[in-house]
């Protein structure tokens, strides 16, 4: 396993904190929502809170890249003004682990749109035990718990999976990326 | 009394914050915040307009969510174990607290202070501590550039008067915000990153030898005191206003 | 060896994966403690590449093929490392966004002493040093640098680097983001270095500022090899006599000396590199009409075609813009015409860039009016061009402007720029996205009035007279154009008005010639720029208007 270069540390920081503030943007479109969408506005937006993971994975390429990325995304939170305080810490945490399992289950060699989408995916699997602790979801009903969990698992892999490739596609074709482990895509490409 | 060690600090306020989420009444939340304020604008001397400023966001969300528990619960979302204006007030006062607990640390410790305490006495490694520190560097840039970016295409939208006040004023607000914006953004991110991942290799932050522990807060008497302190005044805090 | 030795590098080449040709042909590098080499070259020719490979930082961090040698101080030639460097030189890098590191004053300069591993007291002592004296001098220990002005981060970069006392100076265009007074600052720092015995190498696209500054010169050509080098004065003297050549933008004393030598209104061997010295060596000649004559074409300053306004494109009646409760601009009244450049200056501050905005209706007034008759939205060049384009390809970008292609590809490829349809506009340089800008902007998209921010900056000699000559197309074919710049000089030979600005107010507006005149008399809230000074001393009318 190839140790991780400054650059990719700063690279993989750096989205981290760019999603952070985007994080904190969506959890106020997020409350704008809520009361016109009901009990189910946390799993129709959760996704998004989860891109910052697959994007850093699919850029660098490294072990532990999605979760660094996540922990630092909810750092820049806390420090720029997110109301769930430190305990977004924790939460970074849980997604973070649950983003990283898929890479780490291909021993971090498979990058390919099934994994991508099965990162976002997992995140929401992780968060949805992590909340059921967090908010007692053993009092709602098993039907409601069902629908819920699917809504956020679908969230997981549009706006993390699918929406982290397409923007580190975007990304990559700035320019900015040349260099990184994405290249390795055009390379065989072309 | 003078607590200068950062991961003492920490460990306070995570231990206030533990307290602050799960006590069921609002007088938990309210006592602690009023503490912490009295600390805050006393020994702290922190001016009384940056912690209003700062806890702005934190207020917004209050009155959002009070709101939302008080007409329109949301039984997936808050083990508030009640409903109406009672859990509307819960949820504000702990807001409220927990906003003011993130704010004390951030505005009471220097980051600098805190990357050496984590490098040198928590043994995290000196590139990731210090990379990340870097990227935050990235953000007020960032944010000048979105505000240029989107006051460029407020001067590209065509027909800048036709619709009604409201019309144009969205129209105005919400140029610039396309999805492309992000990637401008983090394009400039990560320009900036390929500086600063040079700029930390050149000014040797990865050797070759060890780093001088420069100014690193030691944990210290007063440090322990603070911590005893703390932890005492959190738990009468809690026995008596629990319930 | 000689014994004063600073540095050597022999052979030094560099060629990146996939590209056509080398960035950098077998340069050699030869750089005397206590002194200053200045190294020049057109945007392209591997400047600041060459400071890269010289540390190691290629193929070391930024993966490249690499040749060539180094030796620091007396140690023996051996290929490039980043260790090796790191022990040997201290570097200011180009961009002060990315290059601070440590979020507190204090912290930034005791960074990389902490990784030299000294003794905490000696760090103390310099920490202290550098902010008593210096390019930081006057900045508070503990305060945030998040909070600091674009100028005064690159001074901390500045002072840290200083602060390691390394035998050996890299510095990569550390002027780009100072204004004047903080670039004579670190002008002074170099100085300082150079008189305690430092070696300071010195990359610049701007030979101005080098002139005075460098013992030695070493000019790159486009493709990256060496194409002059020696005393500073003589190669400069040599550069002017090739003039577009080089592709420098050359100090106007030293562009008119060549022009007066040719003529024979000056000794072959006069070499002066700034204005007092030009006049010195002309003495009682400069009063004469045959040095004023050969004075005005050098600089350009000869009688030009009027502009003929067109309607009224957009007007400020007694305008005022408030931002966060401070006033930024007040009391503006300002006309633009189609078909003329109205050049806006003024130091950094003072409200260029917003008033800039509020013509092109990006800002609205707080109070005041802005009246602009009915039609297209105008086009904006923001001193960051990338924040002009919002697609992921050329094609895109000119759909979205709802320029055709085919006019936009001829516009790309006449400014040099590959009319590749699928290219994402951020895959170009900095200068070349400005140019980007421009071409599509005159392929015919439907904006009348077109505002650029600093467009200049940056920009070697063929890219700034290529865009200067952009500018000029589109004022002949009836567009608006505003240009905020630092660069009087410049803008003053570009622009039909000007408008100087101090303070968020407009101190002096009027046609050209007529705010040079004020500029000149010293009765403008600007210092005169060397070129028209120049022009002034040497008997020249600047800008008289053609009948």
């Amino acid at each position: 396993m190839q140790r991780w270069t400054q650059r990719e540390i700063v690279v993989v920081a750096a989205i981290g904190v760019v999603f952070g503030v985007v994080y904190l943007a969506w959890v106020q479109a997020w409350l704008f929502a809520r009361p016109f969408i009901g009990p189910l506005s946390l799993d129709i937006f959760f996704g998004l809170w989860c891109i910052a993971s697959v994007v850093a994975a699919y850029v660098v390429r490294k072990p532990f890249a999605a979760f660094f990325a996540e922990m630092v995304a909810a750092v820049a939170e806390v420090a720029t003004g997110n109301p769930a305080g430190l305990i977004l810490l924790i939460t970074g945490a849980v997604q973070g682990a649950g983003a990283e399992l898929p890479f780490a289950l291909t021993r971090w060699k498979r990058y390919d749109t099934a994994v991508l989408v099965a990162s976002g995916a997992s995140a929401a699997i992780f968060s949805f035990v992590y909340t059921w602790i967090r908010f007692n979801y053993g009092a709602l009903s098993p039907g409601l718990l069902v629908v819920m969990l699917t809504i956020r698992i679908a969230s997981g892999i549009l706006l993390a999976g699918l929406l982290g490739r397409y923007v580190a596609r975007a990304l990559h074709r700035t320019g900015t990326l040349d260099g990184l482990a994405i290249d390795a895509d055009r390379r065989i490409a072309a | 009394m003078t607590p200068r060690d950062p991961l003492a600090r920490l460990a306070v306020a995570f231990g206030a914050f533990v307290v602050v989420t799960l006590a069921p009444r609002p007088a938990t939340s309210a006592v602690v915040f009023a503490l912490l304020l009295a600390l805050l604008l006393g020994p702290a001397c922190v001016p009384l307009r940056r912690i209003l400023r700062g806890l702005t966001p934190f207020a917004f969300f209050a009155l959002t969510s009070a709101w939302i528990y008080a007409v329109a619960p949301d039984p997936t979302y808050g083990a508030i174990g009640g409903t109406g204006w009672d859990a509307a007030l819960l949820v504000t006062v702990r807001t409220l607290c927990v906003g003011l607990i993130s704010l004390g640390y951030v505005l009471t410790t220097p980051a600098a202070g805190l990357a050496r305490a984590l490098v040198h006495r928590a043994g995290m490694p000196r590139r990731i501590v210090c990379g990340t520190l870097a990227a935050v560097q990235f953000l007020p840039g960032l944010a000048e550039e979105l505000r240029m970016a989107r006051l460029v295409a407020r001067a590209a939208l065509p027909d800048q008067d036709r619709g009604g006040r409201i019309i144009v004023a969205i129209r105005r607000w919400a140029a610039g915000l396309g999805p492309t914006i992000i990637v401008t953004l983090l394009a400039g991110a990560m320009r900036r990153a390929d500086t600063a991942a040079i700029a930390l290799e050149l000014r040797g932050v990865a050797g070759p030898g060890q780093p001088t522990p420069w100014r690193v807060a030691r944990f210290q008497r007063d440090d322990a005191a603070f911590a005893v302190l703390s932890g005492l005044v959190l738990a009468a805090v809690a026995i008596l206003t629990w319930r | 060896m000689p014994p004063d030795r600073a540095l050597a590098g022999r052979d030094l080449t560099v060629r990146f994966a996939g590209a056509a040709r080398a960035a950098l042909d077998r340069i050699d590098v030869d750089l005397a403690a206590g002194s200053v080499l200045g190294v020049l070259g057109p945007s392209g020719s591997g400047k600041s590449t060459l400071i890269a490979a010289l540390l190691g930082v290629i193929p070391e961090l930024v993966p490249a093929t690499a040749g060539g040698t180094v030796a620091w101080g007396d140690g023996a030639f051996a290929p490039p490392s980043l260790a090796a460097g790191r022990a040997a030189a201290a570097v200011v890098q180009q961009d002060p966004d990315g290059a601070l590191v440590a979020l507190a004053v204090a912290d930034e300069i005791a960074f990389g002493l902490e990784s030299d591993g000294l003794p905490a007291a000696e760090i103390d002592a310099r920490v202290a040093a550098a902010l008593a004296s210096g390019p930081a001098a006057g900045l508070l220990p503990d305060a945030e640098t998040l909070a600091l002005s674009g100028g005064w981060r690159q001074r901390l970069a500045w002072a840290a680097a200083l602060a390691l006392r390394r035998p050996v100076l890299l510095l990569d265009e550390p002027f780009a983001h100072l204004d004047p007074q903080a670039a004579s600052v670190a002008s002074d720092a170099i100085r300082t270095a150079r008189a305690a015995g430092t070696a300071t190498l010195l990359v610049e696209h701007r030979a101005d500022l080098v002139a005075g500054l460098a013992d030695q010169l070493l000019v790159l050509d486009a493709a990256g090899r060496p194409l002059l080098r020696g005393p500073a004065a003589q190669v400069l003297a040599e550069a002017a006599e090739r003039r577009g050549a080089c592709g420098l933008r050359l100090p106007a004393a030293v562009l008119v000396a060549a022009a007066l030598r040719r003529a024979g209104l000056l000794p072959e061997d006069a070499h002066p590199a700034d204005a007092a010295a030009l006049i010195a060596a002309l003495g009682p000649r400069c009063q004469d009409p045959a040095v004023a004559a050969v004075t005005a074409r050098a600089l350009d300053q000869q009688p030009r075609a009027m502009a003929t306004p067109g309607p009224v494109r957009v007007a400020l009646g007694d305008a005022t813009v408030r931002r966060g409760g401070t006033t930024i601009l007040s009391g503006v009244d300002l006309t633009v015409c189609d078909g003329t450049i109205l050049g806006i200056a003024g130091s950094n501050g003072a409200g260029k860039t917003t008033l800039g905005l509020l013509l092109a209706g990006g800002l609205r007034p707080s109070a005041g009016q802005r009246c602009a008759p009915p039609g297209p939205a105008p086009l904006v060049v923001p001193q960051n061009p990338a924040l002009a384009f919002a697609s992921g390809s050329l094609r895109e970008e000119a759909r979205r402007r709802g320029v055709d292609w085919a006019a936009a590809a001829t516009r790309i490829s006449a400014a040099g720029l590959p009319a590749d349809p699928d290219r994402n506009p951020l895959r170009f340089s900095q200068g070349e996205r400005r140019r980007l800008a421009v071409a599509l902007a005159a392929a015919g998209g439907a904006s009348r009035l077109i505002l650029l921010d600093e467009p200049q900056a940056g920009l070697d000699g063929p890219s700034l007279a290529a865009l200067t000559a952009d500018l000029l197309a589109l004022r002949r074919d009836g567009h608006a154009v505003v240009v905020v710049a630092h660069d009087l000089d410049w803008l003053a030979s570009l622009a039909d008005d000007l408008a100087i600005l101090a303070a968020g107010r407009i101190a002096l507006a009027g046609p050209v010639a007529e705010v040079v005149g004020r500029i000149l008399d010293g009765t403008a809230p600007v210092p005169v720029p060397p070129g028209l000074a120049l022009a002034a001393a040497l008997g020249v009318v600047p800008l008289k208007d053609a009948p």
